[in-house]
């Protein structure tokens, strides 16, 4: 029903329906006067690395994928990514000699370089930014979101760092429409009233959010917190025990909606929703490495239900587990079908708003779980640890993204200022670490 | 009802990716293969509407979800 070709002989790749549900929130997150959706995903580095060897891979990433040196471009109702022939940019900071600390000159480099982005016709789909610190460097994949999503991202990793780099560049497709071409128009049709039911499910309750938003161009901020390989053994266990293996992230959600309960948010409603996205890609296949893959799920529960721990993780679980058994977790693509036929303006507020035209999404969450890269190294220098950073609309203004790297869990706090107070995230970060690991005395 | 070869082609096509499904191995670790937790849920849809069981969500254990064996051991199970 959608099967266009992603590349045509004229250079030109249309967005597809995860695309441009990304692109629709690219435009919200511009209105509110800040620099589109824009992510960033860094490695901290140790040793020497070959700036030469990475710079040289850069170019045959390029030759092998033509759309990550491109800009985005209307024809008609169609977007896409039209080829430029520009080298994939590679910026190289120097660490300045009378700095006061490292870590803060890499911290704050990387916020300026999300925080400055420019027009939707300017953004280069894939930037490299290598830069420098005494010990540890920090290499940012900064990426425009419509382009791909974080898996995308890792898989560009890996390819960088593989010897067998034909395993990435077999056949490109969306799995999107590959899944709304495996149904028939009577189930497509099936799918999408399942759609709107759930939708409208959720919708019954208002959401909580952290800041009623939208006071104008906003500066991103980032805090990670890191877990020690013990206390991240002792999170596994306790998410275990608590909603069983097969719902690993509803752990996460349900001890964020605590924390976030414990500590109160700015807008109190009847509940706290949680949006994640779930991807279509196989974990560990190699294809398809552009395009965003992903599909909405939500979390949701009433105060009254967060307040109890057990009572919250049996709702959560219930509820995902119904999610699955129902066939919902598919149920937004027909409507991702549809959405490329609307304005991004009025696509913007269908993702978004609440029947009431409050923001559906009381936070943006995300779980990347392990990560595990071929090598240890990249171009001689030892990867020792991962950083995460998005841009996001205003409101709900706060992120809160999960992932685990050699066998610690990291949790990065992306947030706009002055929308939302650091020391309000301070205290989000101490009680979930309290739930996390169940334990009040744990800080 | 066989449940081997429904099973394989189902947790190899559509919950990990494997180059070759043909060389997997029964014994392979699912875990290390790739199966998350999505995986592990879709893989219990799967099996209690294709071989009409049920599985307890208080039994996924790692040693039951390890393997394409593990997996068949689990269903056995569950079907006498």
């Amino acid at each position: 029903m959608s099967g266009q070709s992603q590349q045509s002989d004229t250079g030109f790749r249309p967005l597809n329906p995860s695309d441009q549900v990304l692109l629709a929130i690219d435009q919200e997150i511009r209105r509110d006067g800040n620099h589109g959706s824009h992510c960033g995903f860094a490695l901290e580095l140790h040793g020497e690395l070959d700036i030469t060897a990475l710079q040289n891979s850069l170019s045959e990433l390029q030759a092998d994928f033509p759309a990550l040196s491109s800009r985005l471009e209307q024809r008609g109702k169609t977007f896409g990514w039209k080829t430029i022939d520009d080298p994939i940019p590679f910026h190289h900071y120097p660490c300045p000699e009378h700095t006061g600390s490292i870590a803060e000159f890499q911290h704050n480099t990387m916020l300026s370089i999300l925080n400055n982005g420019t027009t939707i016709d300017q953004s280069a789909p894939l930037q490299f930014h290598l830069i420098d610190g005494d010990s540890r460097r920090l290499l940012l994949l900064h990426w425009f979101h419509p382009l791909l999503d974080a898996r995308g991202v890792k898989l560009i990793l890996d390819y960088l760092v593989s010897g067998k780099r034909q395993r990435y560049t077999a056949k490109d497709f969306s799995l999107i429409d590959q899944r709304l071409k495996r149904w028939s128009l009577w189930e497509t049709l099936k799918m999408a009233w399942n759609g709107k039911q759930y939708n409208d499910h959720i919708d019954r309750l208002n959401s909580d959010l952290p800041t009623p938003g939208s006071i104008g161009k906003q500066q991103l901020q980032c805090i990670n917190q890191s877990f020690s390989t013990e206390q991240t053994v002792t999170i596994q266990q306790l998410a275990k025990q608590t909603v069983g293996m097969g719902y690993h992230s509803i752990y996460y959600i349900g001890c964020l909606m605590r924390a976030l309960h414990r500590v109160g948010m700015a807008v109190k409603n009847d509940a706290i929703c949680v949006p994640y996205a779930f991807n279509l890609r196989q974990p560990n296949a190699p294809v398809p490495v552009l395009g965003n893959h992903v599909s909405v799920l939500f979390s949701q529960a009433p105060h009254s239900v967060i307040e109890n721990r057990e009572q919250l993780f049996k709702h959560l679980s219930k509820q995902y587990a119904q999610t699955i058994r129902q066939g919902q977790d598919y149920s937004f693509i027909p409507w991702m079908w549809i959405g490329r036929w609307m304005s991004l303006e009025k696509y913007g507020k269908v993702l978004r708003q609440q029947r009431g035209g409050g923001e559906r999404g009381s936070v943006w969450f995300s779980d990347i779980g392990e990560l595990r890269f071929p090598s240890d190294t990249l171009f001689g220098a030892t990867i020792c640890g991962v950083r995460h950073l998005c841009i996001l609309t205003s409101p709900p203004s706060f992120a809160v993204l999960f992932g685990q790297f050699q066998g610690r869990l990291n949790i990065a706090y992306n947030f706009l200022q002055p929308d939302i107070d650091s020391d309000w995230v301070h205290s989000v970060n101490r009680t979930l670490q309290q739930e996390l690991l169940n334990d009040s005395n744990a800080l | 009802m066989e449940i081997r070869t429904p099973l394989r082609q189902f947790v190899l096509t559509e919950l990990i990716y494997c180059d070759d499904i043909n060389v997997f191995d029964d014994d392979e670790d699912l875990l290390e293969a790739g199966l998350d937790s999505m995986g592990i849920m879709r893989l219990i849809m799967f099996a209690e509407r294709e071989f009409k069981v049920t599985l307890p969500d208080t039994e996924v254990e790692p040693d039951s979800v390890r393997s394409i064996n593990a997996l068949i051991g689990w269903i056995e199970e569950h079907r006498k």
